[in-house]
């Protein structure tokens, strides 16, 4: 069961994690103008790529749904 | 993996287990196992020889003392976390020790073992720390009573010589303060993320401790400060990862735990508030 210990060190290898289909997590967080959180989507990827995409600045608005990667200009801020 | 070569004593009493401690600095207690056994078979632990408490009786009871409840080191996760007196008396606890590992090692696993071994990942020892239980521990001198926001010098780092036995746990008495216990992993059997133990304030201010946060169970100093002054849960919840060094590995990353530790405390805040 000691896969790891709080140091870090693995004890034991860890078993695989199931992986989450990550073009619905994308979806999810879409209208945050995420356009990939990467493979497997586990909840630190999600975060960094929720993270990454409030530093590039607002949401497009109305980007909730796939494709439109380019952002249209003066939607002024959403 | 195969363990070093050990020898093997089974205690018949605690008093017969802190004797054959004595006379070998190498040798080590075994209970539940499932903390020990992985580090010997991967050999990051060889002791010379295993004292088995495992059947000592007198060690497995959970029982109303005074003001506290009294448990046994080697009572079980499985029977803490489904003991009708704690689930009245002090709720966190049952509620916490579900939460650890899965139905086999809850089974097998000892409150006392788990928190021997003070591993900042488990999630007993926060819960203790939080609720400022009393960690009593038996040597060839006599008995000491150690505070549990004590007991946890570092990692795998008890407070405990080579030749005492922890014997019992005491934890107070919470009936009509509100509580929490939230943790956060991949897996249900897997160690926290991160953990927030939290009981509300009545008189004696809020506490929280941290599981995972740091090289021991880590009490939330500057969310308690901001609590006890009247802050609401989200602002006094982004202190949550002052004084904080959590570790990086495949799980997560340092930066995401402070992260999720103030997700995570916001959140127990609330559930302890609200019940």
């Amino acid at each position: 069961m000691a896969l790891m210990t709080a140091g870090g060190e693995a004890i034991v290898p860890a078993s695989p994690m199931p992986l989450t289909p990550s073009g619905f997590v994308v979806d999810a967080v879409a209208h945050l103008g995420v356009t990939d959180v990467g493979k497997p989507a586990t909840p630190e990827r999600v975060w960094r790529a929720i993270q990454a995409a409030k530093a590039e600045g607002p949401p497009r608005p109305g980007s909730g749904g796939a494709g439109g990667a380019a952002p249209t200009s003066g939607g002024g801020p959403a | 993996m195969i363990p070093a070569p050990f020898e093997y004593h089974r205690a018949e009493s605690v008093d017969d287990a802190i004797q054959a401690l004595s006379g070998d600095h190498d040798a080590k207690l075994l209970a539940g196992g499932h903390s020990l056994l992985p580090l010997m078979r991967v050999r990051l632990a060889r002791p010379s020889t295993l004292v088995d408490i495992s059947r000592i009786e007198d060690l497995t009871y959970i029982k109303e003392s005074g003001d506290a409840v009294a448990i046994g080191a080697g009572t079980r996760h499985h029977d803490v976390a489904n003991s009708d007196a704690l689930r009245e008396l002090c709720p966190i606890v049952p509620f916490a020790a579900a939460q650890i590992g899965d139905p086999q090692v809850r089974h097998v696993g000892t409150i006392g073992g788990s928190v021997a071994h003070a591993d900042p990942a488990s999630d007993m020892p926060s819960v203790l720390a939080a609720l400022e239980a009393e960690i009593v521990v038996r040597g060839p001198g006599g008995v000491r009573n150690v505070p549990a926001t004590q007991f946890f010098k570092g990692l795998f780092e008890p407070d405990l010589a080579h030749d005492e036995v922890l014997t019992e746990i005491r934890v107070p008495k919470t009936q009509g303060r509100g509580w929490s216990y939230v943790k956060f992993h991949r897996r249900a059997q897997d160690w926290a993320l991160v953990g927030v133990a939290m009981l509300a304030q009545n008189g004696s201010g809020p506490a929280i401790a941290l599981t995972n946060m740091a090289d021991r169970p880590l009490r939330a100093a500057g969310v308690e400060e901001a609590l006890g002054g009247g802050s609401d849960p989200a602002t006094a919840a982004a202190r949550a990862a002052e004084g904080s060094s959590p570790p990086t590995d495949a799980f997560g990353s340092a930066e995401y735990r402070q992260e999720l530790a103030k997700v995570l405390v916001r959140r127990a805040i609330e559930e302890a508030q609200s019940r």
